[in-house]
């Protein structure tokens, strides 16, 4: 029972404390509070591994009288997010502290990702729905100051515009958790299956705004170039992962008609988000500027995961639970391709969200296109057939995107080294390692393809067919 | 050893060895040219070895279809993955042929590459691209398909940006690879539908399914099995979608023998043929295979007869090759097929395999593949002189070679169905026809280019048998200086010669793998005589075949009349300009190509006007002064995380008094 609470109890209360200590007038030395967030963060993750392994569960009444309690526990679902959050949070900390920012800089981003990544966990693994809607608000304020910390030595504009997107941010992300609680305290009140149609409608919206789905897609792309890679690896596994288990878990069960019904509108928002993020990315990618165009890659990214998920069957929920994961390793890569300029390990990362076989990506894409092409959710069949074609066009074009960036990549490296680059022989040690270790991952993933299916089997097949725990 | 471990080992080789050889090449010996060598050259001799294990008779019973569990399969909710792979006696065969082909190649490309740092990188690439078309092969799964058919575009496309710094290549394997990423999308799409409407992705499961009373009629199956017919065309090459075929000219020429002959194009046949039966059930996929395999067929003749460069020439070959064998599916009665296919698979990859090894060496002697520089070439160079006659022999597909026999059994067995009035037989049989004498017109161009005689060769010839029989006076002075030294016996004493041969000259290995391959096209025709490689009910019609030869022995007079009194003895310097200049540029594809690339651009840039629309509303919001969010954002900036640290504690307490 402490592992469990230890899981997300010890990161947020080390955040938090980090994210005070940055603050203070005369800091700590910055060895003590990179130490202090590795050991927290390491301290959680091997809970984490434990509790993924042995699945304790904790159930406590809280409030009786608003039928409110305090119940986690390890399931399917959470046995595969929660060291997957924890070893993220291993990686993130680490290549903060390996990193050469502001004293500052590092102890508030790492107090802050910390505390994300610890709301994160009490989300994966509460399984009280008001418990888990109400914690996912806890992202909110984390995840704008994430974004606001800033680096001491920037210009006006760079923090004018930072400031901007951590606004936009909160918006997104306020708006969102809140539409998601509606949604859970709507279902709450008055249980019954004329409201779920309504019910999944307001689910629908917190969705979008937290996944980026069009039309409100223009954020998360817009971090890539702003905010350092442990920031963007960050924002990739918070708030999908936790997102993605809380509507698993409520939104196929207590609104199960109603995400029948707005399945449809999830399918073509994806459909968009995968479409559209190809040929956005496929216009960035030759411009060196704007990171390659890298930063749609995510918007691609979430597209999947929103078709995954719309198809409603196991097999699309189980795309979407790779999906998720292969995203935040290929952010993780494609950031450290982007900023070190190493050609190889940019290659790798484009060829790992272009698809190919053998990299993370290929096959939640191809279990994506199967789940849509054999969805038997309420709605248009030819909708999803559609659906699950431009998933595949969209693959093609996002190729489009991969090969202008390597192009321009390598007419960069031409002539005179970039200012970014750093010679081989002068690279840190760390960074190269979580860098070898996030490819490793990728390939991992790509090569054992059913680890994760048997995994979450059980527990998807449960919720899916309506049985009864 | 027990049948199914020989089948399981002889997969795991077939597949894993070449697979695992590429990543060892990539990771861990990219600096060490020889020990790339070695991993290579032995991890395609695994793969031939594993072939050979899986074609080999267990517990004295034929080898026959095993199922072999690749990766643990997986059940998606009502959906099955169980991700098989088939040794079938046809696809072991083939898997053999290709696995030949792969050790030949590593072992030329070691020598071609000598000096090249680089090597290791298209070594590691060429085992990739012989793993995949062997996954390609051998899967009983379309997922498995799938990973085998991208990976060997990705195989291809590195292969091709080999020489980085070489003009165009960037842009020519970029242009390969995602025009197989586009052409893929009906492919893909295709299987897959059929996997979704089946409930399975296993290619006997989506058989059954879908050839149940009624099925075959539906929309669905109809388009799925147009968009897998059209995606096979276009991995085959076959026109218009020629294109990425020509962009592989860029690529080390071993690395090209390998996409022609045992890449891309053998496993879009192999997935033809393994899929025939389903495809045809839907009229119109057989009809668009029969009318694009024969046009075709005709044009890559025609184009081969004029193309300037021998690449350009073993490319449209390729298309030719692949349309025959394409075609040979559509025409021949279904339990016919593969057994008719495979000899001619076969023969494809023996010829293009000996021919482009041919031109890598001639383009280490002579520095290019034109054909201008490669005219008289074994002239200069007699040690090609062997290899040439053997391939322009089998190109012509004369007797008694692999490709004299394969044709023999595609045309004998073509005539037999068109008799019977079909007319997609009759037209295949006709284009078969056609192609066999435009071969042989292609054999004949290409033997009288290598063998060529310059105008200053011929007299200086010309002149010794005239000076034979002119007697002229020798004087004293000249015997003295002119006649070679004796010794005290008045032997002739042998002097080292002046002159040391530099002459570039493959290594034992290259030579063997030159050997090999040259005894294959010359006796592999007897595939034929292993039980199940030859169709049952075969009845040679000698009085066809005899007639098709004489119309190639025409064509080859044609052929050599029309290169007399040429400077480079290339008979397609009669030919039209335009019509060379339309081969050598692969009919236009390529500005083809660029045109519908607008069909993507155009709507990028309609989203990115859009987008950045949608980029100036929210920005207005946030930007200004007076919003709530912006005084949110001022009054954080003044009192600190301390009151977020505040509301914790309090929303702590609040929870501990309650609970």
């Amino acid at each position: 029972m402490i592992a469990l609470l230890a899981t997300f109890a010890v990161p947020i209360l080390t955040g938090l404390a980090l994210v005070a200590l940055g603050r203070l007038e005369h800091q700590l030395p910055q060895q003590i509070c990179a130490a202090l967030s590795c050991a927290a963060a390491v301290l959680a993750a091997c809970c984490a591994v434990w509790v993924g392994v042995e699945r304790p569960r904790l159930s406590a009444a809280w409030l009786p009288e608003l039928e409110l309690g305090l119940r986690l526990g390890v399931d399917d679902l959470a046995a595969v997010f929660v060291p997957a959050l924890a070893l993220t949070s291993v990686g993130v900390v680490l290549a903060l502290a390996a990193s050469g920012q502001s004293r500052r800089q590092r102890a508030g981003v790492a107090g802050c990702a910390l505390v994300l990544f610890g709301v994160a966990q009490l989300v994966v693994i509460s399984q009280d729905l008001a418990t888990a809607a109400l914690a996912l608000t806890g992202i909110v304020a984390p995840g704008w100051a994430l974004v606001r910390t800033g680096d001491d030595d920037e210009t006006d504009d760079q923090a004018q515009a930072r400031d901007a997107l951590a606004q936009r941010l909160l918006v997104h992300q306020g708006a969102g958790t809140l539409a998601i609680l509606t949604a859970v305290l709507i279902a709450g009140s008055a249980p019954g299956h004329h409201l779920h149609t309504a019910i999944a409608a307001v689910l629908l919206v917190g969705v979008v705004l937290l996944l980026g789905l069009p039309p409100v897609h223009g954020l998360l792309p817009r971090l890539w170039g702003t905010v350092p890679v442990p920031v963007l690896v960050t924002f990739a596994a918070v708030p999908a992962v936790p997102l993605l288990a809380l509507v698993v878990r409520f939104g196929f069960s207590a609104a199960s008609e109603g995400m029948d019904t707005v399945a449809p509108v999830l399918a073509v928002l994806g459909a968009l988000a995968v479409l559209g993020g190809g040929l956005l990315a496929l216009t960035d990618g030759a411009d060196r500027r704007a990171s390659f165009g890298a930063g749609w890659v995510a918007l691609v990214q979430s597209g999947m995961l929103a078709l995954a998920l719309a198809s409603g069957t196991v097999a699309g929920v189980q795309a979407a639970v790779a999906t998720a994961l292969a995203s935040i390793v290929v952010v993780a890569v494609l950031g450290a391709g982007v900023a070190t300029g190493h050609r190889a390990v940019l290659a790798v990362a484009a060829l790992a969200a272009v698809g190919v076989p053998g990299l993370a990506v290929f096959w939640p894409r191809l279990t994506t296109v199967l789940a849509l092409w054999s969805s038997q959710a309420d709605g248009p069949a030819v909708l999803f057939k559609a659906c699950a074609v431009v998933v595949v066009i969209g693959s093609a074009v996002l190729a489009g995107w991969a090969v202008r960036a390597l192009l321009a990549r390598s007419t960069s490296r031409d002539g005179a080294p970039e200012a970014g680059a750093v010679a081989d022989t002068d690279r840190p040690v760390l960074p190269v390692l979580l860098v070898a270790g996030a490819v490793l991952i990728l390939a991992l993933l790509g090569l054992t393809p059913t680890v994760l299916t048997h995994l979450t089997e059980g527990d998807l097949v449960r919720l899916l067919t309506q049985v009864p725990r | 050893m027990t049948r199914d471990l020989a089948a399981t080992v002889a997969v795991s080789s077939i597949i894993i060895a070449p697979l695992l050889g590429a990543l060892v090449c990539w990771v861990l010996a990219h600096r060490r040219p020889r020990a790339a060598a070695g991993i290579s050259i032995l991890a395609a001799a695994a793969s031939l070895a594993g072939a050979v294990l899986g074609a080999w008779p267990v517990d004295g019973a034929g080898a026959g279809d095993r199922l072999v569990t690749g990766l643990p399969g997986a059940a998606l909710g009502s959906l099955q993955m169980p991700l098989d792979l088939m040794l079938r006696d046809w696809t072991v065969v083939v898997s053999a042929v290709v696995a030949l082909l792969g050790v030949t190649v590593q072992a030329f490309l070691r020598w071609y590459l000598w000096t090249d740092p680089r090597y290791p990188a298209a070594a590691a690439a060429s085992g990739l691209l012989l793993g995949s078309t062997q996954l390609v092969i051998l899967s009983a799964d379309v997922v498995l398909t799938v990973v085998g058919w991208e990976l060997a575009a990705l195989a291809t496309a590195l292969l091709v940006v080999h020489d980085p710094v070489r003009t165009g290549a960037p842009t020519q394997a970029a242009r390969g690879w995602l025009a197989a990423r586009f052409l893929d999308i009906p492919f893909v799409v295709g299987l897959l539908a059929l996997a979704g409407g089946a409930g399975s992705t296993a290619a006997d499961d989506i058989a059954a399914f879908w050839s149940r009373p009624g099925q075959a009629d539906t929309i669905t199956f109809v388009l799925a099995s147009v968009g897998v017919v059209v995606g096979v065309l276009a991995r085959g090459a076959q026109v218009p979608f020629t294109g990425w075929l020509r962009d592989t000219i860029g690529a080390p020429l071993p690395g090209a023998a390998l996409i022609q002959g045992a890449g891309s194009t053998v496993a879009a046949v192999v997935v033809l043929t393994s899929w025939a039966g389903l495809l045809f059930r839907a009229g119109p996929a057989q009809a668009v295979l029969v009318v694009v395999t024969v046009v075709s067929v005709a044009v890559s003749g025609l184009c081969a007869l004029a193309s300037t460069d021998l690449r350009s020439v073993l490319t449209w070959v390729t298309v030719g090759h692949v349309g025959a064998l394409m075609l040979s599916v559509a025409v021949v009665p279904q339990p016919e097929v593969p057994a008719v296919v495979v000899t001619l698979l076969a023969a494809h990859a023996v010829v293009i395999g000996l021919a482009s090894l041919l031109a890598a060496w001639s383009t280490v002697v002579v520095g290019s593949t034109v054909t201008a520089r490669l005219s008289g070439v074994i002239r200069r160079h007699p040690r090609l002189s062997r290899g040439y006659a053997i391939t322009a022999w089998s190109l012509a597909a004369a007797p008694p070679t692999i490709a004299f026999v394969g044709a023999q059994l595609v045309s004998s067995t073509a005539a037999h169905e068109a008799a019977s009035g079909r007319v997609a037989a009759t037209a295949g049989y006709l284009a078969l026809a056609l192609g066999a004498v435009l071969g042989a017109a292609v054999a004949m161009r290409v033997w009288l280019i290598v063998q060529h005689r310059t105008v200053f060769e011929r007299r200086s010839h010309d002149t010794v048998i005239q000076d034979s029989y002119d007697v002229t006076d020798v004087g004293i002075v000249e015997l003295l200086t002119n006649a070679p030294q004796v010794d005290e016996s008045g032997h002739t004493v042998s002097r080292r010669p002046d002159v040391v041969d530099t002459e570039p000259r493959p290594s034992g290995l290259s030579r063997l793998a030159v050997v090999v391959l040259s005894f294959a096209a010359v006796l592999g025709g007897a595939v034929v005589l292993v039980p199940g490689m030859a169709p049952a009910q075969f009845e040679p019609n000698w009085m066809l075949s005899a007639a098709v030869l004489l119309l190639m022995a025409a064509a080859g007079l044609s052929v050599r009349i029309a290169s007399l009194r040429t400077v480079f003895g290339d008979a397609a310097e009669r030919l039209p300009r335009w019509w060379r200049s339309l081969a050598d540029r692969h009919l236009g594809t390529a500005a083809i190509e660029e045109r519908l690339a607008v069909l993507v651009t155009a709507p990028a840039a309609v989203v990115r006007a859009g987008q950045e629309r949608l980029d100036r509303l929210p920005d207005a919001l946030v930007r200004h002064d007076s919003a709530p969010i912006a005084r949110l954002v001022r009054l954080w900036d003044r009192t600190g995380p301390a009151v977020a640290l505040g509301c914790v504690v309090v929303a702590g307490l609040c929870a501990v008094i309650l609970w």
